[in-house]
């Protein structure tokens, strides 16, 4: 029972979203009061992650870690997802979106998230990706009427769905090669000139990389952003990555640590192709949902060419570089719910220009973030 | 020296424009406590500056007022100090920026509260590039130095003001992305980007070939050498009046203090190595560019083409190697940034009254503007060359440093000369000269006092540099030697080296 | 002293330029008068250094000084810059008090007069000089106010363009000249004038390699120094924009382009004359080069009509002389005709400015005629000028002038012999242009139709005094100063600031050549007449039975149509051709707008990927995988 006591925030979340359903259930018009719920939850959570990371340890047979390395992956998925659903509140009454599951499928993916980001084997880790995924599915066509929005939960759940065959395939393959499904076991049986274990590592991979879309498993991304509703694609944009570059070093540094020369090469090769497919791409967007989709996918590439280094210190580069970028994001996002005329919102970027005039302030914060999205010192985005 | 002079000079106007923010206003309208504030600051800065200036130690190369903080522990240090060369640069700034901003005064007329706050920030940038000694400092300085720019082309430029700046900022960038590559590398070579270590410890010098083309690729932009000049005459159109007198005075002189500070300072072996391709490229650019100039039709692009021109001496002189050529270069570029600053308001003032920038456009205007005409003349002289202004002391100077090394390119430098009167005065005559043909023109008014008090400080400094340069030399002189010996014995041993 | 004869004038130019608001007339007076007292001492300081030696050295304060390059700003008064001050001084003051009438219609005034003083500043900081660079400072200094003063009239197109003309003629010389400098410190390691000159014979016979040519440094030196001579000088080739500077008002071409300025380049080669002496294809190529000038400015001056122009190519045609004298070694000679010339040839410009006042600015001597009876002080100066300048014996011109043909012959190199010849040949082209000036304008018959001959009277005060001042000057100042600078004793006055190697032998003159050259010029005197007075159908004659040769002369050799085709022309094509097609074609095409072109047409193709099927996505996903795998096969 001793375990329980690190899986606390777990635990609390998943009866707390139960009890949001029950509220939304039986009263009407929920949504006001869930949503106040559920950001209060956010922020009991980060307190309470804060307030029990004095030990670490593994726990249920060393399936799942509790380490400073997934309580910071929390606490940024935490606070990300705090400031998104704080930005984006109006827009989702705008969209007449205000429904109270919103906010709980939101919660139910964090859920998942905080399983995979804590796992230490490879089937607690692929049943919180799954629980994530299942909830970004929902997220992604939540503008029911819209029938962009059901496209894009369309084509995420049907090549999602791929990518996770692909992962599971990979999982079971390297299970077989390696006899085990904990991660350290995995590492210690891990010789490099495994072909078993390669071909398991690079199914994984591929996996790994749809979620955080990286070339050339980015394809979804754009045609996601734009379809989603903003709300949604802020944090399409934003949380995910975290989890999914979170899981992403843990696996290069827990599993595979000792066949390090043979994944090097793929990373290489994703993050200089994502790196210039995301600034070539960006360059003919007229949507600036699908700017900031090939943006997404650029900083990616610059995230993983942390992890490619295979360095305890290209390790931490990274994280350094996806809290940077969650800032900057949701910084954008931010800006981009703000821009409306005539009450409507404005996606195109032709449209854009005036925007200036009306929103000075504005402007010139989106301003600011753009110049460190584009990597301008002083500003934050140079240092990644 | 306790007190952290450097960082007050350098942040006292980020200060400045941090108050200005706070000032309110409605759009567009006058805010008079935005000026005051911006004109105060500037002004002390600029004194404060002549102090440290007066009281900068000029017997000794080292650098000084040295300020020291850990920033990033063990990787980057934040590491202000200045010598006999960068104090003059900064002078040249904090000089240009308080009449930039007079200037700016009358002429920009929408969100002048906006401008005010790019220069201040701008300002604050530019010293703190001349202050650094860490090259990350540096480079991070270079680099946001293109913000404010851009803006200020961007937002209060003219009809193509998009083009230009986005050519601008790309050149600009592409340029110092290799550098920042080479800042990277010299921290893996040398473990430290603490430019007096660099100094002491050196680079080896199969290292320094393609380090210095990296920076040079930064440099050259920004000076800007032929053929990467074309954003310069495009960013001048389109930048507003004291956007091209930043532009012109100052923000090209940061490559040719790189020039001076890194590339000679850091890597003599290879700077010796590509001293032809910088004599080729400046040659090429001094004739070329000056024969551009004669045939524009543009007022400011013809200022700017004729600013690659002289640039080109620049260059020219700091790969000399001798004390004439270098100091000639340090002063060419301080004698340019008064000039270049001096001809942009020139045209600004026909600007404001005409809104035309085109040099037909013009013409007679000496018997409505004898004031105008006349400090006109000084400064197009002072472009040209002419002995008793100070374009003379650096261009005459760097013709005689290149000319105790190569005689081909002094004598194809000097051909510049010859254009160079050929184009100014054909400019001065086509705007100042002959019959008024233009009927708005009737109407023209004569500078105004702040007008005339802004190009008159100018040009008394224009020609009061020309009298007596011997400032400008005794300010240099220990750090030019300091310089050239470091290259010399730097050049020695790696000859003893390879045998 | 020094110092006041120097800043005497900038004075006079700052606070005449202030004071204009109380009245043109204060600066007038204060320009007149400043200059006037720099005469005066200038005059006090030549007697004093004549009768006792008193010559020195002032050092105002050191201009530029970066490593071993020191220059000072400094008085230097030795014999050639105490004559030169006087000419300078004494020409610039009458000029200014004739320039008070001539221009007294002209609204800009004070102008004028604060540029004339600024103009006699630059020529004494030139003048007096104890270095290279500051001679230069002068030397562009007085080319900036020739420019200045050429485009006075600044409403004039064709004035603007001789200003300009001028100015970047005297650019090409000056280019030279800085090449000539720039040799100078480097070689020698200072540019000071005691210095250079103490070490030049141990360089005379250096060879160095100059853009792959070995020669000799003193030869290559004098030569780029005297290229910046040709310029300032108006020598051939390098002549063109003289006659053009006739633009500006006539004191202006009296002061700067006869009687001073112009001079520059001559006592440039005189003060190098230590250097000079060093290598002898440099001293005959001044040689050449002044008898070609000679030459040829005088054959282009018998056809010119406009009254200025003939004046102009005559002083083109003097400087010649002046050139081969220096050229064949007699520098006091070539000095003593620079002196002369000053006063007979301020004398005729401002006698035929006079002549343009009183007719209303109408300068085609065609139109002229019969004046001589309404402006009698006019004519009489025109003719003592006119006398002067052809050598007419007893007259200052006889004595420089005909020195020079003596010294080329006493020279007896080939070069001498020849350049003797020239100045015999040249001696009667100057007399025949310069009656033909003289009878056209004075005598004959009235030929203007805009003015009534009534209307026309003698000038001023302040412009026939200054005429006689100068009369006085050209008759005797060839009589009175010749036995001083040329005489057997000249190094009593010239001391060491001139230096001739190779002393002239003067038994050896024969005598027809002392003979030769003033009975042709007397002669001359009635054969004009006959010519243009008398029969003028003959001359007609000629004119059409050479008309080609005439047209070649009227039009300048066509050097001004040869220059536009070859030089301007070409210049401003490549201009545009560098702008259009290097800058906009070529390297904004390949560099940015290039790379932003081929940037968008790879990221519209990016986007075609992105065609919005699922299966698509799928497949490239599929492909990804395959291909990672592939590579893991291959790769082990």
């Amino acid at each position: 029972m001793l375990d329980l006591n690190f899986i606390i925030p777990e635990i609390f979340l998943t009866l707390s979203i139960l009890v949001f359903v029950l509220i939304g259930v039986f009263v009407k018009n929920s949504f006001e009061i869930i949503y106040k719920l559920s950001l209060f939850l956010i922020f009991l959570l980060i307190v309470i992650i804060f307030s029990n990371n004095n030990e670490y340890s593994k726990i249920f047979n060393e399936s799942i870690s509790i380490d400073m390395f997934s309580i910071y992956s929390k606490i940024l998925i935490l606070i990300s997802t705090f400031f998104i659903l704080f930005i984006s509140k109006r827009y989702i009454i705008d969209i007449k979106n205000n429904k109270f599951e919103y906010p709980v499928i939101v919660l139910l993916s964090i859920l998942g998230m905080f399983i995979m980001v804590s796992s230490n084997d490879l089937i607690v880790f692929y049943l919180g990706l799954e629980l994530q995924s299942l909830a970004l599915y929902i997220l992604a066509s939540i503008d029911r009427d819209n029938i962009k929005s059901s496209e894009a939960g369309i084509k995420y759940f049907v090549l999602s769905a791929l990518s996770s065959g692909l992962l599971l395939y990979g999982c079971s393959l390297v299970y077989g090669f390696a006899g085990s499904t904990n991660f350290e076991t995995i590492s210690n049986n891990t010789q490099a000139f495994n072909v078993g274990i390669i071909f398991g590592m690079v199914f994984i991979l591929v996996g790994l990389a749809f979620k955080v879309s990286v070339v050339p498993f980015h394809m979804w991304t754009p045609d996601v952003y734009q379809g989603a509703p903003t709300s949604v694609t802020s944090f399409f944009s934003v949380v995910p990555k975290i989890a999914g570059m979170a899981i992403f070093i843990k696996f290069m540094y827990v599993p595979f640590r000792e066949i390090l020369d043979q994944w090097q090469y793929i990373l290489v090769f994703m993050s200089i192709a994502s790196m210039i497919l995301g600034a070539v791409g960006a360059m003919a967007q007229k949507n600036i949902k699908r700017l900031m989709a090939y943006s997404s996918i650029g900083h990616m590439g610059y995230a993983l060419a942390g992890i490619a280094s295979g360095t305890e210190n290209g390790f931490k580069s990274t994280l350094v570089y996806i809290s940077i970028y969650l800032v900057m994001n949701i910084g954008a996002f931010g800006c981009i719910l703000l821009m409306k005329r005539d009450g409507k919102y404005i996606e195109e970027i032709n449209q854009l220009s005036g925007v200036s005039k009306n929103h000075p302030l504005m402007s010139l914060g989106f301003l600011i973030i753009l110049f460190s999205l584009a990597g301008i010192p002083p500003l934050a985005g140079f240092f990644c | 020296m306790n007190f952290p002079i450097l960082s007050a000079i350098t942040f006292i106007p980020l200060i400045g424009a941090l108050f200005v923010f706070l000032t309110r206003s409605e759009r567009d309208e006058k805010n008079s406590g935005a000026i005051y504030i911006s004109i105060f600051t500037s002004i002390v800065n600029f004194f404060i500056i002549l102090f440290v200036w007066y009281s900068i130690d000029k017997t000794t190369s080292d650098f000084q007022f040295i300020e020291e903080y850990n920033w990033i522990s063990g990787f980057i240090k934040f590491k202000f100090g200045i010598d006999g060369i960068s104090i003059l640069f900064i002078l040249l700034t904090a000089f240009i920026i308080p009449i930039c901003i007079f200037s700016c005064i009358n002429s920009v007329k929408t969100r002048l509260k906006e401008f005010l706050i790019a220069l201040l920030v701008l300002e604050t940038f530019i010293i703190g590039v001349f202050c650094s000694l860490d090259l990350v400092i540096f480079y991070l300085f270079f680099e946001a130095g293109l913000i404010p720019m851009f803006l200020i082309i961007g937002i209060w430029g003219g009809p193509r003001k998009v083009y230009s700046a986005f050519k601008f900022f790309l050149f600009t960038l592409l340029g110092s992305v290799l550098m920042l590559v080479a800042i990277i590398a010299i921290y893996w070579i040398s473990g430290t980007t603490d430019i007096t270590e660099i100094y002491q410890t050196g680079i080896p010098s199969e290292y320094q070939y393609l380090l210095w083309l990296a920076f040079f690729s930064s440099f050259a932009v920004k000076l800007p050498m032929w053929p990467v000049h074309t954003w310069l005459p495009d960013a001048h159109v389109e930048a507003p009046t004291a956007g091209s007198v930043v532009l012109a005075a100052i923000l090209l002189k940061m490559g040719g203090y790189g020039f001076i500070r890194f590339s000679v300072g850091m890597f003599p072996v290879a700077s010796e190595y590509f001293t032809p391709l910088i004599f080729s490229l400046s040659t090429i650019a001094v004739i070329y560019t000056s024969l551009i100039a004669l045939m524009q039709k543009d007022m400011k692009k013809l200022i700017a083409y004729s600013s690659v021109a002289h640039m080109g001496y620049v260059t020219i002189g700091i790969f000399t190697f001798n004390k004439q050529g270098i100091e000639g270069s340090i002063v060419q570029m301080f004698s340019h940034g008064l000039i270049s600053a001096a001809l942009f308001l020139s045209v600004g003032v026909l600007y404001d009254r005409t809104h035309s920038r085109l040099i037909k456009t013009y013409g007679g205007i000496v018997n409505l503007m004898p004031k105008y005409s006349f400090l006109f003349m000084i400064f197009v002289l002072g472009t040209l060359g002419l002995p008793g202004t100070s374009g003379f002391v650096g261009e005459f100077l760097v013709l005689v440093g290149v000319f105790k090394v190569n005689y081909l390119v002094a004598i194809l430098a000097s051909i510049g000369v010859i254009l160079a009167a050929a184009y100014t005065l054909w400019l001065y005559k086509r705007v100042v000269f002959g019959k008024m043909e233009n009927i708005q023109l009737k109407k023209i008014k004569d500078v105004n006092l702040s007008e005339a008090v802004i190009l008159g400080v100018l040009s008394a400094a224009v020609l009061f540099f020309g009298f007596y340069p011997d400032p400008l030399f005794q300010t240099v002189n220990v750090s030019v030697d300091n310089l050239i010996n470091n290259y010399n014995t730097d050049i020695q041993q790696n000859i003893t080296l390879k045998k | 002293m020094e110092y006041a004869i120097l800043f005497l004038p900038l004075i006079g130019a700052l606070i005449g330029y202030v004071i204009k608001v109380f009245g043109d007339i204060y600066s007038e007076i204060v320009t007149t008068l400043f200059v006037s007292v720099a005469a005066i001492l200038s005059i006090i300081l030549f007697y004093n250094g004549i009768v006792y030696e008193d010559y020195g050295n002032y050092k105002i304060y050191q201009w530029i000084a970066s490593g071993t390059f020191i220059v000072n700003a400094s008085i230097n008064i030795d014999p050639l810059s105490g004559i030169m001050l006087v000419v300078v001084s004494l020409v610039s003051a009458l000029v200014h008090i004739y320039s008070i009438g001539y221009m007294s219609h002209d609204p800009d005034k004070p102008r004028f007069m604060c540029y004339l003083s600024l103009f006699t500043f630059a020529m004494f900081t030139l003048v007096v000089s104890d270095n290279f660079l500051q001679l230069f400072f002068g030397w562009e200094g007085v080319g900036l106010c020739s420019y200045l003063l050429i485009g006075f009239w600044h409403k004039k197109n064709s004035a603007n363009n001789a200003a300009i003309k001028a100015f970047i003629v005297n650019r090409i010389g000056d280019f030279g000249f800085a090449i000539g400098i720039f040799l100078i410190f480097i070689f020698f390691g200072t540019l000071n004038y005691e210095e250079v000159f103490a070490l030049a014979p141990n360089f005379a016979d250096t060879e160095i390699n100059f853009l792959g040519l070995e020669v000799n440094l003193i030869t290559v030196t004098c030569l780029f120094l005297f290229i910046g001579a040709m310029g300032k000088s108006a020598q051939f080739f390098l002549h063109t924009w003289l006659p053009d500077a006739m633009e500006g008002p006539t004191p202006v071409s009296a002061l700067i382009h006869a009687a001073t300025m112009v001079t520059a380049g001559v006592f440039l080669v005189v003060r190098c004359s230590p250097i000079f002496e060093y290598s002898q294809v440099a001293l005959n190529f001044v040689a050449i080069v002044g008898m070609i000038t000679a030459l040829f400015a005088a054959s282009v001056a018998i056809a010119q009509n406009d009254i200025k122009k003939i004046i102009a190519y005559s002083t083109c045609s003097q400087l010649g002389y002046m050139f081969f004298a220096a050229g064949v070694g007699a520098y006091h000679v070539a000095i003593f005709h620079l002196f002369t010339h000053a006063f007979f040839k301020a004398l005729l410009f401002l006698g035929s400015g006079s002549v343009i006042h009183s007719l209303n600015d109408e300068q085609d001597v065609r139109n002229m005629g019969d004046l001589w009876k309404k402006m009698p002080i006019t004519w009489f100066a025109m003719v003592v000028g006119t006398l002067a300048l052809t050598g007419f014996p007893f007259l200052s011109g006889f004595y420089s002038k005909d020195a020079i043909i003596e010294f080329a012959f006493l020279k007896g190199t080939n070069v001498g012999y020849f350049a003797a010849g020239i100045g015999i040949m040249t001696a009667v082209l100057t007399a025949l242009y310069s009656w033909r000036l003289i009878f056209k304008t004075f005598h004959g018959k009235y030929n203007n139709k805009n003015l009534s001959k009534s209307e026309i009277h003698e000038s001023g005060l302040t412009i026939t005094i200054p005429l006689l001042l100068l009369v006085v000057g050209s008759i005797f100042s060839g009589f009175l100063f010749k036995e001083f600078l040329i005489g057997h004793d000249y190094n009593n006055f010239w001391k060491d600031s001139i230096l001739i190697l190779e002393k002239f032998d003067h038994s050896g003159i024969p005598l027809w050549l002392i003979v030769i050259t003033p009975l042709f010029v007397t002669i001359l005197i009635p054969v004009s007449f006959y010519l243009y007075i008398k029969k003028i159908n003959v001359l007609d004659g000629i004119v059409l039975k050479y008309k080609s040769l005439y047209n070649f002369l009227l039009n300048k050799w066509y050097f001004d149509e040869l220059y536009n085709q070859i030089i301007i022309k070409p210049t401003k094509f490549i201009g545009s051709f560098f702008w259009e097609k290097g800058d906009i074609k070529i390297i904004d095409r390949l560099g940015p707008d290039g790379i932003s072109k081929i940037i968008k047409i790879i990221s519209n193709k990016s986007s075609k990927f992105q065609s919005g099927y699922i299966y698509d996505y799928a497949f490239i996903m599929l492909i990804g995988l395959s291909l990672l795998l592939t590579f893991f096969i291959f790769y082990k």
